[in-house]
């Protein structure tokens, strides 16, 4: 399997640097390996995306980053500081999306925002320019008297990513920010994450970015792409560069040829509304086959370029899943003993 | 304007405690329960048992109503806490531990906020110590109100650190009804502690809140005799000590366990 530890560097100076990581949990006399060994570099002004299936060590690599639980070994460093580096400064340089929203829904967006910016040091006018900046920016700015329990998914999103970058963080980390939303909101939120880097470079301060997720479209977004698998990074590199690994072309059609394909034993990578077959992975006769039968159904179908799905399928042997449909937020917590 | 490294603690934290009024009001189911709970009570037992105990210097209605101030009291602390239990799942919890407030600030924030709501709403008790003819003095009533302050921080400190260990908001039912309201009940709310048998006694002056309800009891009836071992120093050294006990669990408990949540994946 072709292993890149690094994303590829576009500056000098980087906002974190991941070495061995490893973390496992213990609950009733089972032990699991959240990360095996886990190693990235991400550079000071890169977008980068985690992508990875549930269970691929994303959101605990993003728990250890944010130092809300600490790895059992390995060292992680955010722009050079030791994660035990407690001081004001070195926690002010984040700003983090979680995967429920980090909102009280009691309060209003204004209430919220203004608490916020309080906990990074930004009160009175400094902090409600603040706001009416980056409310304009969300397009949230005709909702700040509105409580958030109220507003839609999408409009808590956009909220809740004006929290995290209220105080202009030098690294923002996204965890899974689009769980539960729909396609429409989902595009949105991914262009404001744009917008929120495009508005950081023209101030002269670059922010780094970054994002996991287990939908390959949300990640082609990014600078560079990082495939998780068992709690390590099976390879990484812009999108690119991942799907130009991949031999082959791809033969993409619709779902419902779904049964077709587990019937004929052929292996498929999805997402919500196409199925992809890498073509190299069958003979011709199959492909002819496949073609006949999914001609005989009158299914659509075109030999396309890869995926980042079979970029992952082909560095990991595993199928990314079906990933591109819409998940409620998780309310399943647990809590674990730590040592911070 | 960037990232700044010199936040104002007490700026923070006042729109922590801030928030925690804010979430008060807007939620009158919280108002009604705390209140409306102990108001029943003591409407039922003071009636019902009102034949049953016989004091020339007290009705049993004058007799519970420092138990049921502490029961307000309670029940004020095990809203709040399960709050702190809402706060983690929905990710409020993480984005304030991701900042550079101390976990102590965040600890005393949500302690003192809840605390001061807690304290109203027992205080609008006090006056009823009136209308059963106690006619507490002015030294009384702010001898109360500071009883009254020690118990909501030591049970909001106490019901934080359960709350932050349990986990779950049926979880903390469970603990509640096991360590709560058995130190409610055994506060001599109910019977006073020269009439229990020698091995409850024990347990009732090993509670911390025994000694706040007696203090409490003495301060709102200028004719009560204080009626625990010791002098009302030592009262005072329970109840200040029970309030310090609950500030130093909850920050020990929520600073050691940064954790809130298992990732999914």
């Amino acid at each position: 399997m072709p292993e890149q530890n690094t994303t590829p560097a576009l500056q000098n100076h980087t906002a974190l640097d991941i070495i061995n990581v490893h973390k496992a949990y213990t609950s009733r006399k089972k032990t699991i390996h959240a990360l095996n060994g886990a190693t990235l570099k991400l550079p000071c002004d890169q977008w980068a995306a985690l992508l990875g299936p549930n269970g691929s060590g994303k959101s605990t690599l993003m728990r250890l980053i944010c130092n809300l639980d600490v790895p059992d070994s390995g060292s992680i460093k955010r722009f050079d500081l030791p994660l035990n580096t407690h001081s004001q400064n070195a926690r002010a340089m984040l700003g983090v999306v979680f995967q429920n929203p980090g909102l009280d829904p009691l309060l209003t967006v204004s209430e919220n925002l203004i608490t916020q910016a309080a906990l990074f040091g930004l009160t009175g006018d400094q902090a409600r320019n603040r706001i009416k900046s980056i409310t304009q920016i969300m397009r949230i700015d005709d909702r700040l008297d509105q409580r958030v329990g109220t507003l839609s998914g999408g409009l808590i999103r956009r909220a809740d990513l004006a929290r995290a970058v209220l105080h202009k963080p030098q690294l923002l980390l996204l965890d899974e920010p689009t769980t539960g939303l729909d396609h429409e909101s989902r595009t949105a939120f991914i262009n404001l994450i744009h917008e929120i880097r495009t508005q950081a470079a023209q101030d002269g301060k670059p922010i780094a970015v970054l994002m996991s997720t287990h939908l390959m479209d949300e990640a082609a977004h990014a600078d560079a792409v990082v495939l998780m698998h068992e709690g390590k990074v099976a390879a990484a590199g812009t999108p690119d560069q991942l799907i130009n690994s991949v031999k082959g072309r791809t033969l993409t059609t619709e779902t419902a040829a779904r049964e077709l394909f587990d019937s004929m034993n052929v292996p498929f990578t999805s997402n919500n509304s196409t199925l992809s077959v890498n073509i190299e992975s069958i003979d011709i006769q199959m492909l002819e086959k496949l073609a006949a039968s999914l001609a005989k159904q009158g299914a659509d179908f075109a030999i396309a370029r890869p995926t980042l799905a079979d970029a992952y399928l082909s560095f990991t042997g595993q199928m990314l899943a079906d990933n591109n449909h819409t998940e409620p937020p998780s309310h399943a917590h647990r809590a674990r003993k730590n040592k911070p | 304007m960037n990232a700044s490294a010199n936040i104002s603690t007490s700026a923070a934290s006042w729109l922590l405690i801030r928030r925690e009024i804010i979430r008060f009001i807007r939620q009158p189911s919280r108002i009604v329960g705390t209140l409306g709970t102990p108001l029943l009570l003591w409407a039922f037992l003071g009636s019902g048992f009102a034949g049953s105990f016989s004091s020339q210097q007290n009705s049993y209605a004058g007799y519970l109503l420092p138990g049921m101030v502490t029961m307000t009291v309670l029940f004020g602390s095990i809203f709040a806490s399960i709050s702190l239990i809402e706060d983690r799942r929905e990710g409020f919890l993480q984005s304030i531990l991701v900042s550079p407030l101390p976990t102590w600030a965040l600890v005393a924030s949500k302690t003192l906020g809840t605390s001061a709501i807690v304290w109203i709403q027992s205080i609008i008790l006090l006056p009823a110590a009136y209308l059963l003819g106690k006619n507490p003095d002015a030294l009384g009533l702010v001898q109360a109100g500071i009883v009254i302050a020690c118990i909501c921080v030591g049970i909001t400190g106490l019901g934080l650190a359960l709350a932050w260990l349990v986990n779950s908001s049926q979880g903390f039912h469970g603990v509640m009804n096991l360590i709560l309201m058995p130190m409610w009940l055994l506060s001599g709310a109910f019977f006073p502690l020269s009439g229990a048998s020698s091995w409850l006694r024990l347990v009732m002056l090993a509670n911390p809140l025994t000694w706040s309800s007696e203090l409490l009891r003495v301060s709102i009836n200028p004719d009560a005799v204080y009626a625990l071992p010791g002098s009302p120093v030592l009262g005072w050294v329970a109840c200040l000590g029970f309030a310090l006990f609950g500030m130093i669990l909850a920050s020990a408990t929520l600073g050691k366990t940064k954790s809130t949540r298992k990732s999914s994946s």
